[in-house]
């Protein structure tokens, strides 16, 4: 303790101990000059023998500095400010280099804040560590799925669990909001009415829901709207509690906003608002239906979680939500989930059973495209940084002689580096805090999932990713150079041809993984194209899609029935249209409607998912779609009746004989199939699914397709509903729009590998200019010599591409073979298209010939320029 | 270590408390007094003698101070602290010890 305060007085007392130690070793060298001119030797004589006799001041001064100061720090300090005068010397270079680092980091830190928001962040509610959501999984043949729990089953469970403090359950749904398009669809859920108590969600206004506004029986209209809609829809009103909105046209009274971190328990897909289970049936089209999935027992899927009660751990839960779920259904002797076991997990979208499995490859994909990226960046940096170190070998040369270790100096530049990557990664987390919700912004119209910005855990991301970057590109470099120095200090001249087979690796690697991410990209530019221009089965061309939305409680079912049929009568009876079909789905509309079925003889167990199309006969006359056996649904079917598939159907159930009057049984009755229709992109572009058609019952459908001979049917349509009631409001779309609607999704994607794959493109053509810049620099003497005696253009031209060409063709032969690998990953993207498809590949070729042709071409024709006299002079 | 001396460590800063112990000199002449009383045997280099002076002050050992020398040039004097004094006894007769030691394998071993 004393010695401590001694030290600390003496350190506060020779604060200047740096001038005075070199003032007195002056004094030192001139008293030692003095003896030594007294021995007889001239003033100059003993100068200089007094300053050799000295030896190194510098290092007695920097040992001495040591003594001072906590060595690290002050050579830390000294680093810092030799980088930041360093970096600042050749700024071009330096934001060349900055610019491709903030690239590739920039580009990294917002996948992964992405990732992370979406996948990796538990639910927003208060100690999200004890609630757990519940699954039931079950293995089939096609794979492991998980499925809910019935609203029933759930109330059972939530009476009966003592390990939890809490259980809940909601149903997600979408519906249209008063102020949007007919289309519209604006996600929210039905919860249970302790759901925001449980999850400890406190109100930003009003108040969660109260146990009596979810009662089955007594439906209110009661909702929570999120923040996002607050702010959107409602101008962020603060007196916003007791006001009515209109979800589907019914009204809902809003009773609280939540807090803006809380978008709900969909993640990844943001809520826009709550409603209480029991109000299914306001919202319903069948209000009976709808209690009957909250009350009957065999009904499933809905989701639940739970908050686990204290000193409970989840086995417990997990064993008592089992044994309580086979009570339940012992006692409604329900068979349908037979002994699928239950899962809980946590609440973070990764955690949940069957998502790891699903996006791992694609998330894996992302991760490797842009990690590739930042390999590129780095080895663009690196070869960069090579060059400069290298022309820097003097200056560590005679920092080496001086007494600098050779450690000291290669930390300086990794310093330089580490202080370039820290810029660029202070930068990236900038672009992270912007780019992700603008791109999710673009891509999703409703609700963007709240806190898509960095938080704990990118920051520590990118550090590391910034740390490694610096590794990558700063230690092979800074290695490479000051061993280049050392030569310099034996050799007593410049090494000037080192580092080569450094840069022909940097090289090669660049251009591999440009080849790879450029590959991919076009593989999926031409994935999408192929969707565009292939046949979908249907006819796209002047058929529109009308809707209708009635005016709320004034149209019951049976009323909005009567209106579409009246529509249907008015239309068919106008010159302007064409055939018109009514439909309770669009084609490529993004809902599908599942039903599952059984083959006669077949018990209720072995039911399957199919999809089904409830449509007037006239839909395949509007769409084009011709029956290749038996015969279509036509006016002598009654709804309930006959039915018709699809070739994919006929294919799966009969492959061996004809499906042309065997029956299958849906909800226990039995439909005979009367004809097979071709298949028809109907519900995605990618493959066809089984479908079978039935004929709609009239069901309040509030669609129509109608094939128009004018190219806006508007204002015709428009008028023939205001003549019926003008009430109603109406919307006529083109089917197009719908089409490429659903190619939204692949087409970003191609878009965004576009432009990753362009970007790499870049990076590496500025390598392979820099790279050739450098060779034709390096050996400017050589080919003024040449050119001395006699050499030709061209020749020097090959010259030049002939130092580096063993690289270029390995780069671009391990980047091709390279790519067949990744490209096994992106076969669902690319709806048919083959991957080693020749035209994505030669379009590769094409865009990296021009690319590398540019980039050498500028230094080639510099080295034809060298003027010999001047070349011969350099040295 | 430090130098070309062959000193064992620390045995630099010995020397010079023990130098110091009599009068307040300047680096040079602590230097001089070294090679004198050594007979030409123990030659510091200055890029040992500065350093070990500096951890000397550091540790409060000796105090320096700026004052005109015999040619009337400023120069740098150091003396002997209570602390340094101190140090000197504890580190002469660790010293003593290690020697003896030394001695003793020398001839028994």
């Amino acid at each position: 303790m004393r010695s401590l305060l001694r030290r600390l007085r003496a350190r506060i007392r020779y604060r200047r101990f740096d001038s005075d130690l070199a003032e007195e070793m002056e004094f030192h060298r001139a008293m030692k000059q003095r003896e030594l001119e007294r021995a007889g030797l001239t003033e100059n004589e003993a100068t200089v023998q007094s300053r050799r006799e000295m030896g190194s001041v510098t290092l007695a001064r920097e040992r001495s500095r040591e003594i001072w100061i906590a060595v690290w720090l002050d050579s830390l300090q000294q680093d810092v400010r030799y980088a930041l005068r360093s970096l600042g010397g050749q700024p071009g270079s330096t934001i060349a280099a900055g610019t491709v680092l903030v690239l590739g980091i920039g580009l990294n830190t917002s996948l992964f804040t992405f990732f992370n928001a979406v996948a990796l962040r538990p639910w927003s509610v208060a100690d999200p560590g004890s609630v757990v959501t519940a699954h039931y999984v079950h293995s089939s043949a096609s794979g492991r799925g998980t499925s809910g729990f019935g609203i029933a089953e759930y109330r059972y469970l939530n009476d009966h669990a003592r390990t939890f403090s809490g259980l809940i359950a909601w149903r997600q749904s979408g519906a249209r909001l008063g102020h949007e398009e007919i289309e519209g669809q604006t996600p929210f859920s039905f919860v249970s009415g302790n759901y925001f108590d449980v999850l400890g969600v406190h109100m930003l206004y009003g108040r969660g829901f109260l146990p009596d506004e979810d009662r089955v029986g007594n439906p209110q209209g009661v909702a929570v709207i999120s923040h996002g809609l607050w702010e959107r829809h409602f101008a962020a009103d603060t007196a916003i509690v007791g006001r009515v909105f209109r979800v589907d046209n019914v009204p809902f009274t809003i009773v609280g906003v939540a807090p803006q971190m809380f978008d709900g328990t969909e993640r990844p897909n943001a809520q826009s608002f709550w409603l209480p289970l029991a109000s299914l049936p306001l919202l319903s089209a069948d209000p009976a239906q709808a209690v009957s999935l909250l009350t009957n027992p065999s009904h499933c899927c809905s989701r639940m979680a739970g908050r686990l009660a204290e000193g409970v751990t989840r086995e417990q839960a997990r064993a008592e939500l089992e044994v309580l779920s086979r009570q339940f259904r012992t006692q409604w002797n329900e068979q349908a989930l037979k002994n699928a076991p239950l899962v809980l997990s946590g609440t973070a979208f990764l955690a949940q059973p069957g998502v790891k499995a699903s996006l791992i490859p694609i998330l894996a994909l992302m991760f490797a495209a842009v990690m590739l990226v930042l390999l590129l960046a780095c080895a663009n940096v690196g070869n960069l940084l090579l060059a400069r170190a290298l022309a820097r070998q003097r200056e560590f040369a005679i920092r080496l002689s001086l007494g600098a270790s050779r450690r000291r100096v290669v930390r300086q530049l990794l310093t330089e580096g580490l202080m370039l990557s820290c810029s660029a990664g202070t930068i990236g987390l900038l672009v992270a805090y912007a780019l992700p919700a603008l791109l999710l912004r673009a891509v999703i119209d409703d609700e963007v999932p709240s806190g898509i910005a960095p938080d704990a855990r990118v920051v520590v991301f990118t550090l590391g990713i910034a740390a490694l970057a610096c590794l990558l590109f700063g230690l092979a470099p800074a290695l490479k150079a000051t061993q280049a120095a050392m030569e310099t200090l034996v050799a007593r001249r410049e090494v000037t041809r080192t580092g080569r087979r450094l840069r022909s690796a940097l090289l090669a690697a660049q251009l591999a993984l440009s080849v790879i991410l450029l590959a991919s990209a076009s593989l999926l530019v031409r994935g999408v194209q192929q969707a565009q221009t292939q046949d979908p089965g249907f006819q796209v061309d002047d058929v529109f899609v009308v809707s209708l939305a009635f005016p709320g409680q004034a149209y019951d079912q049976a009323r909005g029935r009567a209106f579409v049929s009246e529509l249907h009568t008015a239309l068919k009876a106008d010159d302007s249209f064409g055939s018109v079909a009514v439909t309770n789905t669009v084609p490529l509309g993004n809902t599908r409607n599942m039903t599952s079925f059984r083959l006669p003889g077949e018990d209720e167990k072995q039911s399957r998912m199919i999809q089904m199309e409830s449509v007037s006969p006239e839909y395949f006359t509007v769409l084009r779609i011709p029956v290749v056996a038996g015969r279509h649904l036509d006016a002598t079917d009654r709804p309930g009746g006959a039915i018709t598939i699809n070739e994919a159907m006929a294919r799966r159930y009969w492959p061996d004989g004809s499906p042309i009057g065997q029956t299958i049984v849906f909800r226990d009755r039995r439909r005979e199939i009367v004809g097979i229709v071709r298949n028809a992109h109907t519900t995605g572009l990618d493959t066809v699914e089984p479908v079978y058609y039935e004929l709609t019952a009239g069901e309040p459908s509030t669609r129509l397709l109608l094939r128009s001979r004018t190219s806006d049917p508007t204002p015709r349509v428009q008028a023939l509903v205001s003549g019926l009631d003008n009430r109603v409001t109406v919307q006529a779309r083109p089917l197009a729009t719908y089409r490429d609607r659903s190619l939204e999704p692949s087409r970003v994607m191609a878009l965004t590998a576009g432009a990753v794959g362009l970007l790499a493109l870049l990076l590496a053509s500025v390598g392979v200019f820099g790279v050739f810049s450098y060779v034709v620099n390096e050996r400017t003497r050589e080919i003024g010599i040449r050119m001395a005696i006699g050499a030709r253009a061209s020749q020097v031209i090959w010259l030049v591409l002939d130092s580096t060409a063993w690289a270029t063709l390995g780069g671009l032969a391990g980047g091709f073979l390279a790519s067949f690998v990744v490209s096994r990953f992106l076969t669902g993207q690319l709806y048919g298209v083959s991957r080693l498809d020749p035209t994505a590949y030669a379009m590769v070729a094409t865009v990296l010939t021009l690319a590398a042709t540019l980039a050498t071409w500028l230094p080639a024709r510099r080295a034809t320029r060298v003027d010999p006299a001047t070349a011969l002079r350099v040295e | 270590m430090h130098g070309a001396s062959g000193l064992l460590p620390g045995t630099l800063e010995m020397l010079i408390l023990r130098i110091l112990l009599r009068d307040a000199l300047h680096g040079y002449a602590i230097a001089q007094r070294l090679k004198d009383i050594s007979r030409d045997v123990l030659q510091v280099g200055e890029s040992s003698l500065y350093p070990a002076l500096q951890r000397l002050l550091l540790n409060g050992y000796v105090e320096a101070e700026w004052r005109p020398s015999e040619n009337n040039r400023r120069a740098r004097y150091y003396s002997l602290t209570p602390a340094g004094r101190k140090q000197l006894v504890a580190e002469r007769e660790e010293f003593d010890r290690l020697v003896a030691a030394i001695r003793r394998i020398l001839q028994t071993a």
